[in-house]
This record gives C-alpha cells, structure tokens and sequence, in this order.
C-alpha cells in the first residue's frame, strides 16, 4: 500500500498538476459567480482541453472547476440574489439579506469556509469510506430512493416563510410543474399545450433565475424611493465567536452533503436545503433564517460544498456518475482510456491516489482563490442600484438564453421572475416551488419505477432502508410542523405584546 | 375584512386578511378548472396503463388535489383563524405609486424575448439598459449613455467571445462578418 501511495505521490507532484488545479478553481469561481453559466456548463466546456493533458492532470482541471464552480455561484446569490449556480439558491434566503445590511463580506467570508470545511470533509469521505458508501448507496432501489425523496421533501416545512400552507402549496406547485413534458414511461405529452420547446419539460435554470433574480429586479422598479446601496464601506468580518457558533452547522451539513452526494442523482440543491432544513430546525432561534442569519448561509453551503467530494464516490467506486458533472467527468475518464469502478482500484491504484492529493490540494487553491474572489467581487456591492439592477438583468436573459440557445428559456425566466415577485408579494415563499420542481422528477420516477417492479404498493416497505425513511420522515414532518405553530404562536405573541 | 386589522390592545395583527380569502379561493378554483378541463384535455393517458400510479395523470391529479384542498384551507385560516405577522416586503402597498413603472419594465422584458432574433441580443440590450437606467433614476446623460452601451457590449462580448454562446445577432452579424 505504501509503494502505491509513494507512486501516486510521484505522479501527482508535478507543475502541471498544480498549475491545473489552480487555474481550474480561479475558472470555476468565475464561471459559477454568473447567473446561468453553471460549473456543469464550465466543466463539459473545458473537456476538450483535457485531450491533450496527462490523465492526472486533465481530470484535475475538471475538479478544480467543479469545486471552484459550487462556490462561485454562492458570491452572485450573496451579492446580487442571483444564484449562480442552481445548488447556491438557498444561499440567497440568508446571504442576500446579510449583503443588504451591510454584511456582504462576512456572508460571503462564512461561505469560502463553511465551503473549505465541507469541501475537505466530502474529500476524506470519499478517500476512507468510498467503498463502504458505494456499497451502501447500492443497496437503494426505486422504494428506497421514492423515501429517501420524501423525507428530502420534508424540507418544505422550514423554508415556507410565514405562512406553512403558502409554502406547501408553493412546493407541490414545484413538482406539478417538474411533470411538464413528455412522459418518461410512455412517452405521451403532458402539459406541453402542444409546444414542441415544452416536450423536454421546463429548464430549471431559467426557472430558477426568474424565480431569484427577477423579482429583486422588478422590485427596484417599483419602489417609489431608490433603496440605498448594498453596501458602501463594508468591513464585516466573521469572528473568532461567529465561526465557533457555526462550527457544528457546518459539520453536519457536510455529513449531509456526503451522505446525499454518494447516492446517485440527488444532487447539492437537495442537499444544501436539506442542511439548512436541519440547522433551522436544531436552532433556538429559528425565526431569523430567512433575515440574514448567518447560520443559514453556513449550513447552505456545507450541504452543497460537501457534496462535491462526495458524488466521485459513485463514480470511481461504481463508475456510476452521481450527477450531470460527474458525467462528464466519466467521459475525461474514458478518453484518457480509463473506466472508473472497481477495477481501477486493482489497475491503477497510483492514479486513484493522485487524484486524492489533488483533491485535498485542490481545497487549498479553493481557499486562496475564494479569499481573491471575495476581496474583489464584494466591490459589486458598491456599484449603484440603479445600474447594478440593469446588469444583473443582462446576466439574467444572457445566461438563460445559454443553457440551450433558445429563446424560449428567456421567456421562461422572465414569466417565473413575474411569478416570483408576485409569490413574494403574496407572502408565498419561493425556496418551496424551487425544491419541489428538482425532487419532483425523482419522486415521481422511484414511485412509478416501484410499481413497475412489483405491481403492488407492498413494494415500499420491502426493506430496513424504507422504513428507516418512513420514520425519518414521519418524524421530520412531526417535529417540522410542531415546530413551525410554535413558531407562529411565538410569532402572534410578541405581535400582541409590542 | 381588511388586511390588517387591529386587536384589543390596539395591535396590528394581519389577520382574517380579505386577500388571503381571495387568493385561497382562487387556488381552489383554478385547481378544480385544472383537474376538470387542462389535465384531460394535455395529459394523454394510454388505454395500456395497468395501474393507476402508472398513469401520467395520476401525480398531476393528486397534486392538484392537494394544492385546491390546501387553498380552501387557506381561505378558512384566513376568514376563521389567527393570522401570522407579515414579514418584511410582504404584501401590496397601495400607497407605492409603481403602475408605470412596472408597465416600462414588462415592456423592457416583452423587448428582450421578442425582439432579439430581429434586431440582434446586443442592440436590444443597449435599449433595454438605456430605458432601465432612465427609470432607475441616472441623472448623467453622458454617464448614462457611456454605461448603456459600454456595459451591454462587455457582457455580450464575455458571452459570444469567451463563453462561445451563439446570441442572436440579427443585423449587426454581417457587420462582425466584415
């Protein structure tokens, strides 16, 4: 073990490898910070590159894009309530409303860490448990994973804002929406009203920028004042004491991320709402997530930071991707004329080792560039409102239109931004529609898929993993709805009394 | 009923609010008019379907199920029960005069899907950019017109330069051809 370990050392150590991985990350940051073009998009992009690089060094490059990719989308969801990247939008709930008061630079600050330390824990996940999690993540069929969705659905509940039934309502309008298309089993139409650019169901990032960004824009519309600057001498810093309090936030919603990253086709958004879900619920304060607490930015960006070390998993245990991006990574891989999986381990064990260094490396470059980025990105916040808000909306319909260079995505994005700014005007929380629009497809494909296998509803509670998951549930949705009438009862209280 | 009404003690309280019923019946209704008429008109179910969460409509009709029942229970909390406080930016101020605001701003967004395979992404974003920073309050002609066509030209060369993102140039492509 140790002579593989010495030459998976040697062949990580070179220029090139660090050169890759730096400029991977410094890529990522700045492809994930613009609303619509996602580390997804950035790391299919830079494939090409990769034919001509070493094996080592052109999967690097890719990682260094994807990790550098998760965090950028966080520093536009922070500074401009436009997520970046689809897994950042629960970054905003807090980050935005911190930059608004003046705490840009510590949102984003509690970000590159809690996206460092959740990063670095998804790594030594995926070094010492990989076989044992794979093996585990294999045991889910359609049942098990139809629970597993249903508890991650549970969610809703925390995130519904000041009205629960709003917020429900909100989330099942998200899964209504995600069956729009054609039908995955037998193929008809559904909702399409007969447009052929519905057939492949909405985008979710052009839904998602609507629903973050386009409200904030239409906003500063129709205030009749001009809101002040975000910021316009911001020096907030996280302290000693801040951090310490976040500390245990942002561990477990690493674990989170870990544990949902090594499941295939979960996914960071799930896992950073699930983390937040949870830091509201075990919080003694939970009415300030939402308002700019700090927490919830720190537990938003474990949940999807750590899920990044976490989807390799899959794909270098298994050689099953566990996302879109690990996909392509699967094909720099098989152009390298490699195949992930089990035989790796026995062939070329000293490959798999390099890759764990330049992982852990690529944490560190993950650290500095973040520290560059925050140092220069939070000037965005001293550009004026009034010219800030009109870029942003440049971003908006550019970035959507990228995704499939269509302009229907454009218009997709602008009715949910209209969509949005009337949900907020209504008190309905938009976080639910979002959550449920990418669990929906997973919910309904495990629930479908389970009766095709078996015909018969006994199929889910065939396992200790279902009924692990219905109680999870169960009791997620019993402790998030006592929770959430104390909460308004508290709400009401303090109401009568002021 | 009023948005806000006052208690005892002389509190606001948003409470058995006149726009939650609407909107609770609202959803009520349009959740009924979904499952009656859109969802057997669009969702095309094959006679081969053997069991009913198989059906493409079944998640459709459940949904729409539960979100006409959760209107209707919005509606009750609304006439019935205690309301919630609003949170902050919550709800319509009559007093914000924002009518042609908006209106500009929906124009400015109708231009950027309609307009864009005509005339180009790039000359359409200037427009968009110039109309949004007179409504926004720029006072600065020349500041004004300097960052209307400086900024939409930047963001547009990042997309078809660096990112190689084909934005519909309309007249201005035989323009770059030359």
């Amino acid at each position: 073990m140790m002579e593989n370990i010495g030459l998976g050392l040697s062949l990580f150590f070179t220029l090139q490898n660090f050169v890759a991985i730096g400029v991977g990350v410094m890529i990522g940051v700045v492809i994930g910070s613009i609303p619509g073009l996602t580390a997804t998009m950035a790391v299919a992009l830079a494939l090409p590159f990769t034919f001509s690089l070493p094996p080592v060094t052109g999967i690097l490059l890719l990682v260094g894009i994807y990790k550098g990719g998760i965090f950028g989308g966080s520093i536009s969801a922070i500074l401009i309530r436009a997520p970046g990247t689809p897994a950042a939008a629960c970054t905003t709930l807090d980050g935005y409303p911190m930059a608004r008061r003046g705490e840009a630079g510590k949102a984003l600050q509690m970000a590159l860490y809690a996206s460092c330390i959740a990063d670095v824990i998804s790594n030594l996940a995926l070094i010492f448990l990989a076989g044992t999690i794979a093996s585990f993540a294999l045991e889910f069929g359609p049942p098990e994973y139809f629970w597993l969705i249903a508890f991650s659905l549970t969610i809703v509940i925390s995130i519904s804002g000041s009205s629960l039934t709003k917020g429900i309502i909100s989330g099942l309008l998200g899964i209504l929406l995600s069956t729009v298309g054609l039908d995955l089993v037998y193929g008809t139409q559904r909702l399409t009203f007969d447009n052929f650019n519905l057939m492949g169901g909405i985008g979710y990032i052009p839904l998602l920028i609507g629903l973050f960004a386009i409200p904030e824009v239409i906003e500063f519309y129709v205030q009749r004042a001009s809101p002040l600057n975000v910021s316009s001498n911001d020096k907030s810093r996280v302290s000693w004491a801040e951090f310490k309090r976040c500390l245990p936030t942002i561990v477990r919603g690493s674990f989170i991320g870990v544990a949902l990253g090594s499941v295939p086709g979960i996914g960071a958004t799930a896992a950073s709402f699930l983390s937040y879900g949870e830091a509201r619920r075990n919080s003694k304060n939970p009415e300030t997530f939402g308002r700019g607490e700090i927490k919830g930015v720190a537990a938003a960006e474990s949940g999807n930071n750590g899920v990044a070390g976490a989807t390799l998993i899959p794909l270098l245990a298994l050689g099953i991707p566990g996302d879109v991006v690990t996909a392509v990574i699967l094909g720099a891989f098989m152009l390298q004329g490699l195949t992930p999986g089990p035989l790796m381990f026995q062939d070329n064990i000293d490959l798999i080792y390099a890759l764990f260094c330049g992982m852990i490396v690529a944490s560190v470059f993950l650290f500095g560039s973040g520290l560059f980025a925050i140092r220069y990105f939070a000037k965005i916040t001293d550009v004026p409102r009034h010219i800030l808000i009109p870029l942003v909306l440049l971003f908006c319909v550019f970035g959507s239109y990228a995704v499939q260079n269509q302009m229907f995505d454009v218009l997709i994005m602008l009715c949910f931004g209209v969509l949005g700014f009337l949900m907020a005007r209504i008190g309905m929380s938009t976080p639910p529609l979002l959550i449920g629009f990418i669990l929906g497809p997973l919910f309904e494909d495990n629930l479908r898929r389970s009766y095709l296998i078996a015909n018969d509803a006994s199929v889910f509670v065939r396992s200790p993993i279902c009924w692990f998951f219905i109680a999870a549930t169960a009791l997620s949705l019993f402790i998030g709805l006592r929770k959430e009438f104390q909460s308004a009862r508290a709400a009401r209280e303090r109401a009568a009394a002021a | 009923m009023s948005d806000t009404s006052v208690e005892a003690g002389g509190t606001p309280v948003a409470r058995r609010s006149s726009r939650d019923v609407i909107f609770g019946l609202g959803v009520a209704a349009a959740a009924l008019v979904f499952a009656l008429v859109v969802i057997p008109a669009f969702i095309s179910v094959p006679a081969s379907v053997k069991a009913a969460p198989l059906s493409p409509a079944f998640l459709p009709y459940v949904l729409t199920g539960l979100i006409g029942l959760l209107g209707l229970v919005c509606a009750a909390q609304a006439m019935f029960g205690q309301g919630v406080p609003k949170e902050d930016g919550e709800g319509f101020d009559p007093a914000v005069g924002w009518p042609w605001k908006i209106v500009l701003v929906l124009m400015v967004f109708a231009a950027f899907w309609w307009l864009p395979e005509s005339f180009g992404t790039l000359p359409v974003a200037i427009f968009a950019m110039a109309v949004l920073l007179a409504i926004g309050g720029e006072r600065s002609w020349a500041r004004g017109a300097a960052v209307a066509i400086l900024v939409p030209v930047f963001v547009w060369l990042f997309f078809t330069q660096v990112a190689q993102v084909p934005l519909p140039e309309g007249p201005i492509e035989e323009l770059i051809a030359l």
